[in-house]
């Protein structure tokens, strides 16, 4: 059974279509990395697979379940929708136990545990309205985690936090995720949906131009072989002599894109050395998530 | 019920170090105490200075000092009248709050369905309005005590405090379009707004003689407030107006809550 299925969803606001015919299926365990420039349409998708706002077309299915029709397993997702916000007056356990009521979760170990896994044991009697922009995202996160989810739905989880907050959530996901979790996650900070999701998908203008999975990704990000020598047009004479299709970029370095030789790029070395064109520097560039997005976006945009 | 007494729990748990909870408590004691002042006054004219508005208007006012006219002229009229602000800031609170503390999100995808979300809310509504009324008639009856006040009568002092709760009651009834008017625009300054317009409306159309098709007025008239005369044109259908006005402020804020783009 897929833990989300959506069917040509689109979603209308007056003249702007927001989200476009976007159709997604997403695995048990899983970890869905949502990608898309700002007004792409990804916190609109995400509130149509909370049930927040209705498709204008379309249907969603959470667990293999209508979630327009008496869904009752909402229990089983957890969520986090843009910017965390909770009550100013309570402190960060009331906070909590304010979910904790309504997620009709008996146990209050749940609660204490929360607390210490999110790092948040010295904030716990600190009022909301007195915490900082990553605590708050803490707490967001806690209200969030409390419990075993089959699904969770975060929206840009990692915004406010320090780096070493940021790994600690990377780590915490990775581990919920291995436990079994589903998690459909959205993040501008690029490298890190890189380190963690299993699938990528990348929206743009309410569309869902790119899907494919993280080793899928690894083939597709583009490579290249960098090499600079002290004379390198006489280098580039020799690589063609070679037979390898290389040109010069606009720092002065010879970029080779030929996959035989970006897999063995010691042959490469070799043949500089043995031709006294030592070279200076050669290594293999590898586009990460973040270029890889812009120049898909790019491509789409034509 | 087991979800109902959930969401209504958190609600209580909600109100946890609010210090508008007790404001508006002071705020609604100002009734029994302002009416306690003058019932004060009038007794004792020489203490206010001559030629002032006070004494003028405390001149013109043929109000007798007792029991009666205490819980009925100030208390019970108050309410009838200050009710619809208190209760509509109130109301306005507990169902704007989550817009303006931007928490509504994480209220929308529950196993705890948003109906019962919100008539914990509507729960809460009718306690904090009652404990309101209870606690005023309690000041009431020890500032009326404090002035020692005459005409004790309590088939008299009965009948008031029936006028008192059937007043409270209706005036409560009418919060629901506030709650409406709050989960509509996002926030509690456009109930406030609502409030104000339809508090002069309240004023105004009974002057015109209407008094008993508008529902906001009907508490007011009820208890006295806008005379004898006008209290004799209420008939069922006032009340039912109020109640089917009451009942649809209920539906479109429940419809509202469930069926609205949540953005």
């Amino acid at each position: 059974m897929k833990i989300i299925e959506a069917y040509n969803l689109t979603k209308r606001f007056k003249d702007l279509i927001a989200v476009n015919n976007i159709s997604l299926e997403i695995e048990p365990g899983e970890i869905y990395g949502f990608v898309g420039l700002n007004g792409a349409g990804k916190t609109t998708t995400i509130r149509m697979l909370l049930g927040m706002i209705k498709p204008t077309q379309g249907i969603v299915l959470l667990f293999g379940k209508d979630i327009s029709k008496n869904f009752d397993l909402w229990n089983d997702v957890g969520y986090l929708v843009e910017t965390t916000h909770s009550y100013p007056n309570l402190s960060v356990r009331e906070n909590i136990e304010v979910y904790h009521h309504l997620r009709k979760l008996t146990d209050k170990k749940l609660i204490d545990d929360v607390i210490e896994r999110l790092g948040l044991s010295d904030y716990q009697d600190t009022k909301a309205k007195h915490l900082s922009l990553g605590n708050l995202q803490r707490l967001g996160l806690a209200k969030a985690l409390m419990h075993e989810l089959k699904l969770l739905i975060l929206d840009e989880p990692m915004m406010g936090l320090d780096p070493a907050g940021i790994i600690e959530i990377r780590e915490m996901l990775k581990e919920l995720s291995k436990r079994g979790t589903t998690i459909f996650i959205s993040s501008h900070i690029l490298s890190e949906l890189a380190k963690l999701a299993t699938k990528i998908g990348i929206i743009h203008k309410g569309k869902l131009i790119k899907e494919l999975k993280s080793d899928e990704l690894e083939q597709q990000v583009m490579k290249k072989l960098i090499i600079e020598t002290r004379n390198n047009l006489k280098a580039l004479e020799l690589l063609k002599h070679k037979g390898i299709p290389s040109g010069i970029n606009d720092k002065n370095m010879i970029e080779i894109y030929d996959h035989q030789a970006i897999s063995e790029p010691e042959v490469i070395c070799e043949w500089l050395v043995n031709a006294g064109l030592t070279p200076r520097s050669l290594y293999v560039f590898e586009e990460d998530l973040e270029a890889f997005f812009i120049r898909t976006i790019r491509s789409e945009d034509g | 019920m087991n979800e109902l007494k959930r969401a209504f729990i958190t609600e209580l748990l909600k109100l946890k170090h609010l210090s508008i909870v007790w404001i508006t408590f002071v705020a609604f004691a100002m009734i029994p105490i302002m009416g306690g002042v003058m019932m004060f006054l009038i007794q004792n004219p020489e203490l206010v200075p001559k030629s002032s508005i006070l004494s003028i208007k405390i001149s013109m006012l043929s109000t007798p000092v007792n029991w009666g006219s205490y819980l009925s002229l100030y208390l019970t009229q108050g309410a009838g009248v200050a009710g619809i602000i208190a209760f509509g800031f109130v109301a306005s609170y507990l169902f704007g709050r989550e817009y303006s503390d931007h928490t509504y999100r994480d209220l929308l995808s529950l196993p705890i369905s948003r109906t019962k979300i919100l008539n914990a809310k509507f729960i809460i509504y009718i306690i904090w309005c009652l404990s309101l009324a209870i606690s005023d008639l309690i000041l009431g009856f020890i500032v009326g005590g404090i002035l020692n006040l005459p005409g004790w009568e309590y088939n008299v002092i009965f009948e008031i405090i029936k006028i008192y709760f059937i007043t409270v009651l209706l005036t409560m009834a009418l919060g629901t379009w506030i709650s409406f008017f709050a989960l509509w625009a996002k926030g509690y300054l456009a109930p406030l707004g609502f409030l104000i317009v339809i508090l002069m409306l309240a004023q105004f159309i009974p002057y015109i003689g209407w008094g008993h098709y508008f529902p906001w007025s009907i508490p007011g008239i009820y208890c006295g407030a806008a005379g004898e005369e006008l209290k004799n044109r209420l008939k069922e259908w006032s009340y039912l107006l109020l109640f089917f006005t009451s009942m649809l402020g209920y539906i479109l804020t429940i419809s509202w809550w469930k069926y609205t783009d949540q953005t």
